[in-house]
């Protein structure tokens, strides 16, 4: 066999160890993320797309530290809040993500059901042939195969970048609400402030990031290699949100119309922007809806047995890890269940379940804080006083976004 | 006076008051410490550390204290307090010296008996007959859990599970090191294919020095018994001559299996794109050696 060159081992190295941010980011652009970008596009126009650089800065850090736990401790992140907090803090942590998974995985499948009825396809035959493909394509033990797949199907969300070019945006502006900060003071800019740094930076996706460096067994040294992972993941996370607010912003908001979530945004674009432009929003809209689904039950089931100690892996039998295979179910019969329940609040689950995960993630922010600033966990590897100081200021930002959206639902 | 029970749980006696000779409140009890070294005898707590409010925490000898009870600690009068004040636990601690509460509650461990992955819900201790406290294991499952939690009744139908000292190996950092370190720890009386059970669930970075630390036969027993996918990334994780060590006390046909596998240029760096072969525990092969061959 053929030696290969310099170049092409560093490649060979960072493809091996790309994936845990690469998934675990674009995840976070489920269609619940798709849904407030386009709202925060529509509503506002280009006015908050600063929100998203702040939140993609917040995601290379915490995916980052995420997956240093997981290398440095070989521990996921509930597991690890257990030994270093005790029960009590572990358990009202597990619970509280448990709910907001939940909730999470209903938004995946009320994605599913609105990208198939874009099509004609009713949410009946789409929810639950999506929740048996997903549940066997990860459980009957090919998540290896599977993952290609999600890999392949996360360049659907190319689709978000054509349908923003195909939008004509006006280019200055969209520069400016990146790079120049300004907030209206009404009560719902805030709450989608705060839904947007909620839905990019998710718990689930933090506990998710670090469960997946730990099983793919990565060393210390790999963390130099693993850092381009998460950067990369973090950064496209943040380029498809950017051009899902400037196509959003481009039409729905020049025109004046509001919309619901995603699947409105997806055909009101048709007129606006073409019939392709629409039809390529659906498509993404799928893609990421499949995409998370595969991954938020299984993410779910992993935090509960690794609070619980139970093993979990997904070729033992039922019987050695009944919380492992139980869980998994009941998130994903509850998630697709409650999409097909006629009149079911679907608005006001999937927004409450977005600011449960903006409330949680304060204090898992300061939890994984004081984790990796623990010598006796982290050795060498213990975050410094320089990272502490960023550490604080990005969760100090987050406090003041869930702060304020409590005071104006208070107050207002 | 009460007698005091038998059997304690480490999560019942922390917290409790410390008391001075002379009935002062000193502080809490936040840890207990256990040397692992010594040839044979009971595992016996050693120090407790009593972390006062507003001032440096205490590493008290066992020998000072008077009573041990679930009530309080009373220690002996005229302790000199000011000989047993620390600034951190860090250099403090002996190299064989294990603290209960951080290196051992809540942590995971491997049961080598039960050949799984567990984490600990309690430190089990017992009271001997000179009335010093003996570590004899740890709870693991739910039922510990619920316990702490303070829902007693669904604690008592989930029953206890408990591993016995001898049978676990502790996945903390230091816990693991320690434990590497003690010759009587249950890592070194581990068979070739106990030792393939706990290699491939630990992480890579502890399992090599599980490996580097057994004798080069035992250890290629050890790969032999796990899967090729773990042996492979564990031999590739250790120094090339401990690893080349190991090939080369296999029998003759494996080790030139395992020389030409080592020598290819790994596609991926045998790490995989995604998640693939990860989400999958990968279960030992039933040994090859006869001697280590059946369970239980």
């Amino acid at each position: 066999m053929r030696r290969p060159g310099k170049r092409g081992l560093a490649l060979g190295a960072l493809l091996a160890v790309v994936g845990p941010g690469l998934l675990a980011g674009l995840s976070d652009d489920d269609p619940a993320g798709i849904t407030t970008y386009s709202v925060l596009g529509a509503e506002h126009g280009y006015q908050l797309l600063w929100v998203l650089l702040l939140s993609t800065v917040a995601l290379i850090m915490f995916h980052g530290l995420a997956a240093r736990m997981g290398v440095v401790t070989g521990q996921g992140l509930i597991g690890l809040v257990r030994q270093r907090y005790g029960v009590k803090v572990g358990g009202a942590a597990l619970a509280a993500l448990v709910v907001a998974n939940v909730g999470t995985t209903c938004a995946e499948f009320a994605g599913v059901a609105a990208g198939f009825e874009l099509f004609g396809v009713s949410r009946y035959l789409s929810v639950p042939a999506a929740a048996v493909i997903v549940s066997l394509l990860v459980l009957r033990g090919s998540f290896h195969r599977v993952e290609h797949v999600l890999l392949l199907l996360s360049t659907v969300f190319l689709a978000y970048v054509i349908s923003g070019v195909m939008a004509h945006p006006d280019w200055g502006a969209a520069l400016h609400g990146l790079l120049v900060p300004s907030v209206p003071g009404d009560a719902q800019a805030i709450a989608i402030v705060t839904a947007t740094v909620g839905t990019t930076l998710a718990p689930w996706g933090l506990s998710f990031i670090q469960s997946y460096a730990v099983d793919k067994k990565l060393r210390t040294e790999d963390l130099a290699l693993e850092r381009v992972d998460v950067i990369t993941g973090a950064v496209l996370t943040g380029v498809i949100g950017f051009f899902v607010v400037v196509a959003c912003a481009a039409t729905l908001y020049r025109q004046g119309r509001t919309i619901q979530d995603a699947a409105d945004a997806a055909i009101a674009l048709e007129p606006l922007a073409g019939a392709a432009a629409g039809k390529l929003f659906a498509v993404g809209l799928i893609g990421a809806a499949f995409l998370a689904a595969s991954v938020l039950p299984l993410s779910t089931a992993y935090s509960v047995s690794e609070y619980a100690g139970t093993e979990a892996a997904l070729d033992d039998p039922y019987r050695e890890a009944r919380p492992f295979y139980v869980t998994f179910g009941l998130v994903t019969i509850i998630g697709a269940a409650t999409v097909l329940i006629p009149n079911v609040p679907l608005v006001t689950i999937l927004v409450a379940t977005q600011v449960l995960n903006a409330v949680l993630l304060v204090p898992l922010l300061i939890a994984m804080i004081g984790i990796g600033r623990d010598r006796d966990l982290m050795g060498r590897f213990t975050i410094t006083r320089k990272g502490l100081v960023a550490y604080s200021v990005t969760t100090a930002v987050v406090v003041l976004c869930v702060g304020a959206l409590a005071v104006t639902s208070i107050v207002g | 006076m009460v007698h005091a029970p038998r059997v304690l749980s480490l999560s019942r006696e922390l917290g409790q008051e410390v008391q001075a000779g002379d009935g002062r409140v000193l502080g809490r009890l936040a840890d207990l410490t256990v040397r692992l070294g010594g040839a044979d005898g009971p595992h016996l707590v050693d120090r407790l550390l009593v972390r006062r409010r507003g001032s440096s925490d205490l590493l008290v000898p066992w020998s000072a204290v008077e009573s041990f009870e679930h009530t309080g600690v009373l220690l002996r009068e005229g302790t000199d307090l000011s000989r047993l004040t620390i600034a951190s636990t860090m250099g403090e601690l002996g190299a064989d010296e294990l603290l209960l509460e951080r290196d051992v509650l809540d942590t995971q461990i491997v049961d080598v008996a039960g050949q799984r992955l567990a984490r600990v819900a309690d430190v089990v201790l017992t009271r001997t007959s000179d009335d010093r406290l003996e570590l004899v294991g740890v709870e693991v499952g739910f039922g510990g859990v619920l316990r702490r939690l303070g829902l007693e009744r669904l604690a008592r139908r989930s029953g206890e599970d408990v591993v016995a000292w001898t049978d676990l190996h502790l996945t903390s950092d230091r816990g693991h090191s320690v434990q590497l370190a003690t010759p009587r720890s249950a890592v070194h009386h581990l068979d070739a294919a106990g030792l393939a059970a706990l290699v491939s669930r630990l992480d890579t970075e502890s399992a090599v020095d599980v490996l580097t630390g057994v004798a080069p036969e035992t250890a290629a027993g050890a790969v032999l018994g796990t899967h090729p996918v773990v042996g492979e990334r564990v031999l590739r994780a250790m120094p090339a001559e401990d690893a080349s060590e190991i090939v080369a006390a296999m029998p003759p046909e494996h080790a030139s299996h395992w020389r030409h596998r080592l020598a290819r240029t790994p596609r991926l760096g045998g790490r995989h794109f995604v998640r693939s072969r990860v989400w999958h525990r990968r279960h030992p092969r039933p040994t090859p050696d006869p001697r280590a061959g059946g369970s239980a």
